[in-house]
This record gives structure tokens, sequence and C-alpha cells, in this order.
């Protein structure tokens, strides 16, 4: 079950948020903001500690807890997909590949949206709606 | 499957062991590497804890990057114990929780001459902690690459 999507642009700054389901944490706008920056330099430092050489240099991909795990993406252009799900969700970073793709064809692609700016497309929210869907039904 | 190294923190940050089995990467200055090791580690477990669906929970047990694995346990008295070992290990925390239990409260809790907060010199604790590590499936890489 999917609970939670940010993404980041590649400044740190959150441009889309969304809760997929009631259970998901409930934090106001600015501490979402804040969450943002802080996985940006999570995964920053992450580079830093790692302790071989990486050919991508990508960081943290995913976080496992107790009560969720966390999976991110990584575009060449430093745009971060970051969802958040219940422990025993499969398939997330294909998950997050199709968003990736929905983000280039239905944000990227709109000549109203400006770059890092935050996200407010229709179709993207409706094919994100169709994303989950799909997701949901795939892996239950 | 390699393993890379072994942090121990205290709840100051400061790091009472170090122990390194392999390193391709060379760090620059240790003491920056095991604050900004902390400083990492305090920032997860905070941005973790928020963002938990249920309260309290969201208790870090490892993270992924593309090349390493960084597996977490921390006590209940703040003690933090990092193992960091290559993609594929599966999830060690269950194992640095019985280093903590078998290893560190054995030799060093129970060691009278042992001042908190100074880093373990104890022979016992090290060559303990190197026999745990090395019992590990995902050790055998390490012999391998030798």
């Amino acid at each position: 079950m999917l609970y939670t999507l940010f993404v980041v642009n590649k400044a740190g700054g959150l441009i889309y948020q969304q809760n997929f389901s009631e259970t998901a944490a409930k934090l106001s706008s600015n501490d979402y903001l804040r969450l943002a920056s802080t996985f940006h330099s999570i995964q920053a430092i992450s580079r830093q500690l790692s302790p071989v050489h990486s050919r991508f240099g990508f960081g943290i991909e995913r976080i496992e807890t107790d009560t969720f795990v966390l999976q991110a993406f990584q575009s060449q252009t430093g745009v971060k997909f970051v969802v958040t799900a219940s422990p025993e969700t499969k398939n997330l970073k294909n998950f997050l590949r199709r968003l990736y793709e929905l983000y280039a064809d239905y944000v990227l692609k709109n000549p109203f949206y400006e770059l890092d700016m935050p996200i407010r497309c229709e179709l993207w929210e409706t094919m994100l709606q169709r994303a989950v869907e799909d997701h949901q039904r795939a892996s239950s | 499957m390699t393993v890379y190294a072994f942090y121990l923190f205290d709840r100051q940050g400061n790091c009472l062991c170090y122990r390194e089995w392999s390193r391709p990467k060379l760090m620059k200055d240790a003491t920056q590497d095991q604050k900004n090791t902390f400083g990492l580690l305090f920032a997860l477990k905070n941005f973790c804890q928020k963002l938990s669906p249920t309260q309290p929970g969201g208790i870090v047990k490892n993270y992924s990057t593309d090349v390493y694995s960084l597996h977490y346990f921390e006590s209940l008295t703040g003690l933090r114990f990092v193992l960091l070992t290559s993609r594929g290990s599966g999830d060690l925390s269950g194992v640095l929780r019985d280093i903590y239990l078998n290893v560190y409260v054995d030799t060093v809790i129970r060691n009278p001459l042992y001042v908190p907060g100074k880093s373990i010199q104890s022979q016992l604790f090290l060559s303990k902690l190197d026999s745990s590590i090395k019992a590990l499936a995902c050790f055998q890489d390490n012999e391998s690459r030798k």
C-alpha cells in the first residue's frame, strides 16, 4: 500500500506532494517542504560517505524502517521521485520509473509549465491516479 | 557481498569504535568522516520518525544506495551501531542487535575499567567483534577479493 509521494527538484525544493492513503502521516505543508529538503541533503551526504567509488553517484535509493519503506528514484537531471509505502509493498522501483515517464509526458511537455516550479498540471494528476490504481491492483 | 566497515557511536556523537575490513575509496579525514556519519544518522532518524504512518514508529533498519548498504541499530540508551556492506546483504540490523547483546554488554559494560565516552580499547571486544563479523555469510567475499 502506497502512502506518500514527493517530487523534489534538483535544488532540493518540493515541487509535488500527494498522500494516497488515510494512514499516511498527516503533516503541514511546511513540514513536507522541510522533509523534502532534508531528504535532498541526506542523499548528498550518503554519497560522500560511500566506501566504494560509484559510477553514477545517486545516493540513497531505499530506506527500510519498521513501519514503512521509502524508495527514491533520481533522474539524470536531478529530479527526485520519492515514495513511501508499507513494508511489504513490491515493485516500487518500476512504479517510480513509470512516474518519471508520466512526468516527462504530462509535466515537461506542458508548454505552460516552468521548470523547477510546483507542478499544477491536471493531466499529470489524472495519469498519476491511474498509475497508483494500476500499482495497487497489480500488487493485490 | 563484502563488509566494509563498522562504527559505534554513543549518545553525544563520540565514535567509540571504528573497524575497517575493506575500503576501496579512501577517506580523506577519519574524524570528519565519523562526524558526517553521525550527523547523517541523526538527520535520517528524525526524518523517518516524522514520515512514519504510526507514531511512535519509523525506526531505521537500513538504507541502500546504488553501491553500498548501511545497517543501523540503536539501543535504548542511545548507542548507535552502524555497519557498511555492499548491496545484497539483506537486513543486518538484527546482527547488530546481537553484537550489542552478546559482545558489547559482556565485554564493555561489564568491564570495570571502561570509562563511558572513551573509545574502546578492550582487545576482547575487538576480537569478539571481528569473529562475529567474519562469521557472517556475506563476509566470504572479503577473503576472495584479497
